[in-house]
């Protein structure tokens, strides 16, 4: 038997603009959610990173690091947002758990992002993603 | 009871013992090596591997120095990826 373990960064991403937008707090609004920094910056950004991991012939266990930028008063509770999220995201398809939450840090960005003039605040969490693999 | 207390004894002695820190160091300094071939040399020069004892067990630890460490782990996820790299 082969097995082939899917992709976690898209479906991560899809997961957390789907919760995201069906959210009312107004920090959790126009939020940009990718993989990477979109060139042209917005007021809100997250970025989801897969880091690698182990895998065990059945599932792989993979490191994620996000970034969240967004104004002072709003990036510390959009990171605590998103954490919150992704605690209870498992659904099987493919993503089976997610647990080892660290953080959120606030990251001293040099030079900052400044969009419509304010700066935004940098803050980074990680956590770790099981997945299922399936035949292939 | 006193089997128990025996038997948790008997693994905190094992936790504590030179062969599993060695074993420990073993993944520790492969995680060391793959962190240290990051593009930055500030970040590079302050990594370090330490061996913590407490009183149940021995930790190998590697890290950086904290404010240039977080930055790169924000930016790069080297340390996460070197433990990945490690198995």
């Amino acid at each position: 038997m082969r097995i082939i373990f899917p992709p976690t960064t898209g479906k991560l991403c899809a997961v957390l603009r789907a919760a995201l937008a069906a959210s009312s707090s107004s920090f959790a609004s126009g939020v940009t959610v990718a993989p990477e920094l979109p060139d042209t910056k917005t007021a809100r950004m997250v970025t989801v990173r897969d880091d690698s991991g182990p895998d065990d012939g059945v599932q792989t266990r993979r490191r994620q690091g996000v970034n969240v930028w967004a104004a002072r008063a709003d990036a510390e509770l959009l990171a605590l947002t998103c954490m919150a999220i992704y605690r209870s995201c498992a659904d099987g398809e493919p993503i089976t758990q997610t647990s080892q939450f660290s953080g959120p840090y606030v990251i001293p960005d040099d030079p900052k992002y400044v969009v419509n003039g304010i700066e935004l605040t940098h803050v980074f969490f990680t956590f770790q993603v099981s997945a299922r693999g399936s035949d292939y | 009871m006193a089997t128990r207390f025996r038997q948790i004894r008997a693994l905190t002695e094992m936790l504590k013992s030179p062969q599993i820190t060695a074993v420990l160091m073993g993944v520790g300094e492969q995680v060391l090596a793959a962190a240290q071939t990051d593009s930055n040399p500030t970040y590079v020069e302050s990594l370090r591997l330490q061996v913590f004892e407490s009183s149940s067990r021995n930790t190998v630890q590697v890290g950086a120095a904290p404010i240039i460490g977080m930055a790169v782990e924000a930016k790069r996820g080297t340390l996460a990826r070197a433990l990945g790299s490690a198995g």
